[in-house]
């Protein structure tokens, strides 16, 4: 037992039959603990309020029920925090972070305790993802509301690369534009750093405005103890892009998540690429080469077809979200990481998913 | 409509792909939706040269195609969102909100989209509770072109609402529906806004505000204080009253990967019919139990469940808004269930009640 006031915790129901059973149930995971107990323990808990100290519980447990009690109380306080059931009131604001992280993190590190079950999985978790560095190519629609949940996150070191200028229909996709921006006509990713600063001054952000091509040096855009790499670039073609990236990040072991470009502001989700683990972008490219090989459309007639997609910012919303929680499961290490897109079809709110694997000739990341 | 002069292309975000018997598959690649034709090879060569600058007519003679039946032809694609006028797509080309109309074109033939859009502009869009969803959703909303909203909220912004909303360290301090406004108008300064600064106390207020609307406002829910249970009663209440739509963003059981019901009053069941299902659905083995009371709780949360919830819900006033029935709204009679975890929807239906004494004829 090391809680000195122990705290039934928000994320967890009590439902109790009759007079010795009780179920927790975790609102995060609907995981379900059972427990028969005696009657006495079940009224015991309505004193887990946090604010009492476990020496005078236990007393007054004694004095009504008899010592014996008292040591059985003591172990079923144990066996609620070996369950993450009881937690000390104010455990967040120990964690050994800085007050502005602990305030805005009250409700994420709640959640964190929900899924990984102890404040000390919770405050490590949530250390790791302050601490990641991250590199972002693009940050147009899908890109811009994927930093903006990384921010929200608690992610604080960003590099975002993209050599477009801003424009005014940009303006209507973007998280951090404003209508103002466009007569400026700056690049996407100063202004984007810009504004990610002054709305969060705590975070490094550095703006690199280069192209991605076969020309480009990777080294000199992603510095060795990078984290994470992001791909929302959609030019000149993610397919292209990512492979490039993915060759880049296997070869140093780096994770790459693909965020954008192949429709995600349609609802299409993206995939996380873990070298060794999941398939890489060549082990995809191959994949869709296949299974798309007798689906061929004819030359498209009308020529400039840049400004003819469609989209919707709730549905970058939802593909950034979905990118976003794969993100976050991976720096708290919730599994499990498979590989596969999905696309949400609006007509339904369908989500269909299917499953990549790793091909086991791959040139690239077979060998890991 | 369409005549041998019109001049029609085949939409750039359609993928026109042979198969065998002489059977065409149009694909719409913003929904990813397929239909199937049967063309003779003359007139799906004509569709092919319809790149919006040759004229029907002219299509026709170059394929050797008749006329009359290319322009019959043409029709039914045409109204099946596959090909699109020329000047409808020059001016959506043009427009900052292109990508939604190309959207949106994916469900209403072109002569009609830009008459649609203007519907969805002259909604209202009244946002009830802004914290992590609703804040979410209105932005969401103003991206997707709507132009006039209620904004209804009497908290202020706190440092432990940054996590999972839209606000940021610099609106600490201000009330919500300033903050919220102030950064809608730099997105587009012509936005009309109304701000509400006050907790929804009751049906009548709410009923009050919808009724100077006439019949334009959709209402959308996100409060959950003191429940989303209590929220969403005075919601029902007034749009019942006033025959407004209505979507429910927030969460039932203070969940919030929720996808709420979305409600045309009189006609689809509402939120009180759905809270009847679920009751008796509920736990099926947690009935009879007592639930030990937790006043004043801080349940978890974060940004991504905050931002899909909300997705959803702009998606459903999005569809209502637009009022056509090639794109009803997704939710009516039913909720859906985000389990972050696997990534995976779930849906649970949520039948119109007859004891429940909303839906009439």
């Amino acid at each position: 037992m090391t809680i000195f006031r122990p705290f039934l915790r928000d994320g967890v129901d009590v439902y109790v039959r009759g007079d010795d059973e009780v179920h927790f149930v975790f609102l995060a995971t609907r995981k379900r603990i059972t427990a028969k107990v005696k009657p006495f323990l079940i009224q015991a808990l309505a004193l887990l309020e946090g604010n009492e100290h476990v020496d005078s519980l236990s007393g007054r447990v004694a004095q009504l029920h008899g010592v014996d009690a008292r040591d059985q109380f003591i172990s079923f306080l144990d066996y609620l925090e070996q369950k993450g059931i009881i937690v000390e009131p104010d455990w967040y604001a120990h964690t050994g972070f800085d007050e502005a992280t602990n305030a805005r993190q009250e409700r994420q590190l709640s959640f964190l305790l929900d899924v990984l079950g102890t404040p000390d999985k919770a405050i490590a978790a949530q250390r790791k993802i302050c601490e990641a560095r991250l590199v972002c190519f693009g940050v147009g629609a899908v890109g811009s509301w994927l930093l903006r949940q990384l921010l929200g996150l608690g992610f604080k070191h960003f590099i975002l690369v993209d050599h477009d200028h801003i424009d005014a229909a940009d303006v209507s996709r973007h998280a951090f534009f404003e209508a103002s921006d466009v007569a400026m006509s700056g690049f996407k990713a100063t202004v984007t750093a810009e504004k990610i600063q002054h709305q969060f001054s705590d975070v490094d952000v550095v703006a690199k405005c280069e192209p991605l091509t076969t020309e480009t040096i990777l080294e000199t855009l992603i510095p060795f103890d990078t984290d994470l790499i992001i791909n929302a670039a959609d030019e000149p073609y993610i397919g292209y892009t990512s492979v490039l990236l993915s060759r880049y990040c296997v070869s140093r072991r780096i994770p790459l998540l693909v965020a954008g470009g192949f429709n995600a502001h349609l609802g299409s989700l993206g995939e996380l690429i873990i070298p060794g683990v999941t398939p890489c972008a060549d082990c995809y490219a191959d994949y869709f080469q296949e299974a798309l090989k007798d689906w061929v459309p004819i030359e498209h007639p009308v020529a400039e077809r840049l400004h003819a997609s469609g989209g919707l910012c709730s549905l970058s919303a939802f593909a950034a979200g979905s990118a976003a929680m794969k993100v976050l499961r991976y720096f708290i290490g919730v599994g499990p990481f498979d590989g596969g897109r999905g696309e949400l079809l609006f007509t339904n709110y369908h989500l269909e998913t299917f499953k990549v694997e790793r091909r086991p000739d791959c040139r690239v990341c077979s060998t890991l | 409509m369409i005549t041998p002069e019109s001049i029609l292309r085949l939409r750039p975000s359609v993928a026109m792909v042979p198969m065998e018997d002489g059977r065409w598959q149009f694909f719409q690649g913003n929904t990813r939706r397929s239909r199937v034709f049967r063309i003779k090879p003359e007139l799906a060569s004509a569709v092919g040269c319809l790149n919006g600058s040759t004229s029907l007519d002219c299509a026709a003679k170059l394929s050797h195609s008749d006329v009359m039946q290319f322009m019959e032809l043409a029709k039914i694609l045409h109204e099946g969102c596959l090909l699109e006028f020329a000047d409808v797509a020059e001016r959506i080309a043009e427009s900052p909100l292109r990508r939604v109309l190309n959207f949106l074109g994916d469900y209403l033939p072109s002569n009609e989209l830009e008459n649609a859009f203007r519907r969805l502009k002259e909604k209202t869009a009244v946002i009830v509770g802004l914290g992590g969803v609703g804040s979410w959703i209105a932005t969401e909303l103003i991206h997707s072109g709507f132009q006039k909203f209620i904004l209804i909220d009497d908290d202020q912004v706190e440092t432990s609402n940054l996590n999972r909303s839209l606000y940021s360290q610099l609106d600490v301090g201000k009330s919500k529906v300033a903050a919220l406004a102030e950064r809608m108008r730099s997105i587009n300064p012509k936005t009309f806004i109304q701000c509400v600064e006050e907790r929804l106390a009751n049906a009548t207020r709410l009923a009050h505000l919808i009724a100077e609307l006439q019949g334009n406002a959709i209402v959308v829910n996100c409060a959950d204080s003191p429940s989303v249970d209590a929220t969403s009663a005075i919601v029902d209440d007034a749009c019942q009253g006033t025959n407004t739509p209505y979507v429910i963003a927030g969460g039932y059981n203070l969940h919030l990967s929720l996808i709420g019901v979305t409600v045309l009053p009189k006609q689809t069941a509402c939120y009180q019919c759905g809270r009847l299902t679920l009751e008796e659905a509920q736990g099926d083995d947690l009935i009879g139990m007592r639930k030990l009371a937790r006043p004043w709780r801080n349940i978890g949360n974060l940004v991504p469940l905050a931002a899909i919830t909300a997705s959803f819900a702009a998606n459903e006033v999005l569809r209502v808004a637009v009022s056509d029935h090639r794109i009803p709204p997704a939710m009516i009679n039913r909720r859906g269930e985000f389990n972050f975890l696997t990534g995976e929807i779930h849906f649970v239906s949520l039948p119109p009640r007859d004891e429940c004494g909303c839906v009439r004829g």
